[in-house]
């Protein structure tokens, strides 16, 4: 029956889909979700895809980039090539005086008139100038410096280079979605096989051709976590199996274990499909977790069983002895630990209410496969003689009893250590820098920074409006909010694609009609120098009112949607660097929410949600927390009984966390949106090992904390080895999430063990000795 | 002087002939009273053509040119054009100083080239459009001189000082005004260094213009 629920489960959790955004870890519900999702779907991605191709030869690069230009033409996975600005350039240049400030546009128009005016009165013998020591009029060289932009020269003017000159872009705008994966590899793909085709090298031996852009960075994070996925439940499965075969001596003793957990693991991830549908970057790891914490309910029973059976019990009365005491106690930790879980369904933040919602099930499915399949599997192998647990005389070891021998300096160290961490508490700092919560790309090749130009693209918060009148409406708004708050603002620039279009062009072009009429009536006026300067001002004088057709498809290509139709929406960049939270947090306070006349808008992007995700996290942690340790207390003083008891049973884990904090401020860790869901997870797996201390006392009796910790504590050992080789599978990761869960869980369920198999023990002998 | 510097002007002066022959009747039949400011400016022009077209060539014999001159400045008020032309600077001045500025700034003029006159003064015919005078007695005349490319157009800012005649105190030409025009010059030279430098500077001017005459 086990096997055939398990793979039914099996193949329902085999298409189970990995979901690498951040975006995915705040509900769909969420309106800046939402609107990325959106933005996604209209869009594609945020920014296109970069090619840069660096190297020694400049015109070898541009070379490269045409020949690849030519070739990713035309393919379907790729809406347009633009190799770089000639048209954008050209057509600034021609329609410059459009692109003036409107006060400079009056600057030069009243310097010309100034001109004509000066002309004329040294026409005037009643007009007494002393023009050898006037400013000339006509000197434009501060309004050209200005503008100096449009008269680029050189490869500069017709590419975009690397900000250190060294390479040439190429900017792909794709026809998928970012959030597809399979299109992102296959556009990679077609990108690597092209570029592989047209050998770089044979341009010059210097070219290197490197990605950029948000496509890239979907692809790279995907394939980060999907390697960690991998990896991490290798690990975790390797490190597992060899530390209960050593623990038990035994090769096969793992099978028994091993298998019915496998099973376990099916059916919590087949309901993890039907009941969530995908993985996050956070519950990517639960295979490894759950391995490593589910294989403890094996171990219990099997060394439960093999105890009873060494002390002479046949296979039946050993079974029911170690189903009707260890997994009674087995069943209070794993319905704490599940309740524990469960009760961080109540965040918005999924890398607490998934991973809660998968841990509790998974527990819940590790205790039945334990306590039912793990014996049958027992059953089986000791029928068939493939293990023989039976031994003639029980081991003294087993039976010999004894007090705990250092119960005031256990508690004297205990306190110390108690007080130390407490004491650095509030030293622990918070990771805003969320570059450190990214996965860390290895840069190949030469430095090659994209341009401000290029860079103020790549990640802008969006704001989806579905006319020109609303996209006119978003970017006054924040341009009010902008100069509303002033130097305290965290906007750079918002514009939406009729920003790229000149601004009081009516105003500018009866100016432009008056300079031209100006000139033309007064060329006499001039003399030959002051004609050349006059004339060369002349040429940009013909000129008509812009619309956005008339645009070149360079400046209109980051507004357009994957079709290539030109969208009404808002691009807003941030004058601060958002890799610290808490310049996110302020611009997303400062633009998410976008009120105007037509209505109610909502930016969003990646920053967005992670400024999002951290002020949930923030908000949730502490919460979580103390809800994880109420459920935990309220489940222990049902099942023991007694509130003292359930008190001395927390006790242990309480310090254990303390040692924790001190642990993270000895090795100067900060506190990050991703370790934080350490702690809870440390609350409901630290406290099976004093609930099985606590309850192994109960039922042996006073003076019996030496037998306790002999064989329950060395039991508590391996079940705690075990559990922490599942989460030390999550260090080697790339994908910070899974190292900082890795990490600090590791910590947690170390200081949980300490405690438990030191302080408890040294309590209940204090209690012991005061009740004698 | 610069010829091409006399060629505005000129028009303007010819305009004034011009004018000023066609109305000679007219001119007659007023000078019993104070003539208004576009007789006025016809009656000069009458008599700086009589001058100009006593001459055969462009240019004007040293006598004539000193004549055409006198009538010229005599049409002015340099007081109130110095006035002007100093603006807000005019107030601060003491009375010696306005003196010595109106005679530099006048004794400059009176020496300035009509030369080309005459030769733009065929070229035009002068005509007058417009003339109003406004609550305070300033009267404002607009006058057309069609060239061979382009019509100038002409304002003369003209009033009656001490209830004298009509004098002109600023003349514009396609709207530069002569008034403003020195304003800003001047404006800016006193920023720049001070009153005192301006007069000297128009002082040296004065001076080359004279040894210039000799």
């Amino acid at each position: 029956m086990s096997l055939v629920l398990s793979l039914v489960a099996g193949s329902f959790a085999a298409q189970l889909k990995i979901k690498a955004d951040s975006a995915n870890l705040l509900p769909d519900d969420y309106i800046s979700v939402s609107e990325l999702n959106r933005i996604k779907e209209r869009v594609g991605g945020i920014g296109p895809l970069m090619v840069i191709v660096n190297g020694e030869e400049l015109s070898a690069c541009v070379d490269f980039i045409h020949a690849l230009a030519d070739s990713l033409e035309g393919s379907p996975l790729i809406n347009s090539v633009i190799r770089g600005r000639t048209a954008e350039m050209e057509f600034l240049s021609h329609n410059r005086l459009l692109y003036m400030d409107l006060d400079d546009l009056s600057d030069l128009h009243g310097r010309v008139a100034d001109k004509i005016e000066l002309e004329t009165l040294k026409k005037n013998p009643f007009y007494m100038g002393f023009e050898e020591d006037e400013e000339d009029p006509l000197d434009v060289s501060d309004i050209e410096a200005k503008y100096e932009h449009y008269e680029l020269s050189g490869y500069d003017r017709n590419y975009y280079l690397t900000e250190e000159g060294n390479g040439v872009i190429l900017r792909l705008y794709p026809t998928g979605v970012i959030t597809d994966v399979k299109f992102t590899k296959r556009l990679l793909a077609l990108l690597d096989r092209t570029i592989e085709s047209l050998d770089a090298q044979r341009y010059h031996p210097s070219l290197e051709v490197t990605y950029k852009g948000s496509f890239k960075n979907a692809s790279t994070q995907y394939t980060i976590v999907l390697q960690d996925l991998k990896s991490t439940a290798m690990y975790a499965f390797l490190g597992v199996l060899v530390l209960i075969s050593l623990y038990f001596r035994r090769l096969l003793s793992p099978l028994f274990i091993v298998f019915p957990l496998l099973m376990s693991l099916s059916w919590t991830f087949g309901v993890t499909y039907l009941v969530i549908g995908n993985l996050n970057q956070i519950t990517v790891c639960l295979f490894a977790i759950l391995f490593g914490l589910g294989i403890d309910f094996g171990i219990h029973i099997f060394a439960r069983y093999r105890e009873a059976r060494r002390r002479g019990l046949d296979i039946e009365q050993a079974l029911i002895e170690t189903v009707c005491h260890t997994g009674s106690a087995l069943t209070t930790t794993a319905l704490t630990t599940a309740v524990a879980f469960f009760s961080l369904l109540f965040s918005d933040f999924k890398g607490f209410s998934e991973f809660g919602f998968i841990v509790g099930t998974g527990i819940l499915f590790s205790l039945v496969a334990m306590v039912v399949v793990c014996p049958a599997f027992i059953v089986l192998a000791e029928r068939f003689g493939l293990v023989r647990l039976q031994q003639a005389s029980v081991p003294e070891h087993l039976i010999r009893r004894g007090r705990y021998p250092i119960p005031h300096l256990t508690l004297l160290l205990g306190i110390l250590a108690t007080a130390f961490s407490l004491y650095h508490v509030n030293d622990l700092s918070f990771e805003y820098d969320f570059k450190k919560l990214k996965p860390e790309v290895v840069q190949t090749g030469p430095q090659a920074s994209l341009p401000d130009k290029l860079k103020e693209t790549r990640s802008p918060a969006i704001v989806l409006t579905e006319s020109r009148a609303e996209a006119l409406a978003v970017v006054a708004e924040v341009k009010r909010i902008q100069a509303e708050r002033g130097d305290s603002s965290t906007v750079l620039s918002v514009k939406s694609v009729y920003s790229f279009l000149p601004a009081d062009q009516e105003q500018k072009l009866t100016l432009i009609a008056d300079l031209r009429q100006m000139i033309d009536a007064n060329l006499d006026l001039l003399d030959e120098n002051d004609r050349t300067r006059v004339d060369s001002l002349r040429q940009y004088l013909d000129v008509r009112i812009l619309e956005l057709t008339d645009l070149p498809e360079d400046m209109t290509k980051s507004f357009s949607s994957k079709e290539g139709e030109i969208l009404n929406f808002v691009q807003i960049n941030a004058s601060v660097p958002l890799r610290d939270g808490r310049n996110s947090i302020n611009f997303a306070r400062e633009v998410k929410v976008i009120e105007t006349d037509l209505g109610t808008f909502y930016a969003s992007s990646p920053h967005i949600i992670f400024a999002e995700m951290l002020e949930l996290m923030l908000d949730d942690a502490v919460i979580a927390v103390i809800v994880t340790l109420l459920v935990v207390s309220i489940v222990l003083v049902i099942d023991l009984g007694s509130v003292l008891s359930a008190a001395l049973v927390l006790t242990p884990l309480l310090t254990g966390l303390a040692w924790v904090t001190g642990l993270m401020y000895v090795l100067d860790f900060r506190i990050n949106i991703y370790n934080m869901v350490a702690f809870p997870t440390v609350i409901g797996m630290g406290i099976d090992n004093a609930v099985h201390i606590f309850h192994r006392y109960r039922e042996a009796g006073p003076g019996s904390l030496r037998l306790v910790l002999r064989t329950t504590g060395v039991a508590l050992m391996a079940t705690t080895l075990t559990t922490m080789v599942g989460f030390a599978g999550l260090v080697p990761a790339h994908h910070p999430a899974l190292y900082w869960i890795g990490t600090v869980s590791l910590l947690g369920l170390g200081c949980a063990f300490i405690t438990a198999v030191t302080l408890l023990p040294a309590l209940l002998q204090l209690l012991e000795g005061r009740s004698d | 002087m610069n010829r091409r510097v006399l060629f505005v002007y000129v028009l303007a002066i010819n305009a004034l002939l011009l004018t000023s022959a066609r109305s000679t009747h007219a001119e007659t039949a007023e000078s019993d009273t104070v003539p208004a400011p576009t007789s006025f400016l016809r009656a000069l022009d009458t008599k700086v053509q009589q001058i100009v077209r006593s001459e055969g060539s462009d240019t004007l014999s040293a006598a004539d040119n000193a004549r055409v001159r006198n009538l010229i400045n005599g049409a002015f008020d340099f007081e109130e054009l110095s006035r002007l032309s100093l603006g807000e600077h005019w107030d601060g001045r003491t009375v010696d100083e306005r003196r010595d500025f109106v005679s530099v700034y006048r004794g400059i003029i009176e020496r300035r080239n009509f030369d080309i006159f005459v030769q733009y003064y065929r070229e035009g015919d002068i005509s007058y459009v417009a003339e109003a005078i406004d609550a305070s007695g300033r009267a404002r005349v607009e006058a057309q001189v069609p060239m061979k490319r382009e019509t100038k157009q002409i304002v003369y800012a003209m009033h009656q000082p001490q209830s004298q005649d009509w004098r002109i105190f600023d003349l514009s030409i396609d709207g530069a005004s002569t008034v403003d025009g020195n304003r800003r010059t001047y404006g800016r030279y006193i920023a720049r260094h001070s009153f005192e430098k301006l007069l000297e500077r128009l002082r040296v001017q004065l001076t080359q213009l004279q040894q210039d005459d000799r």
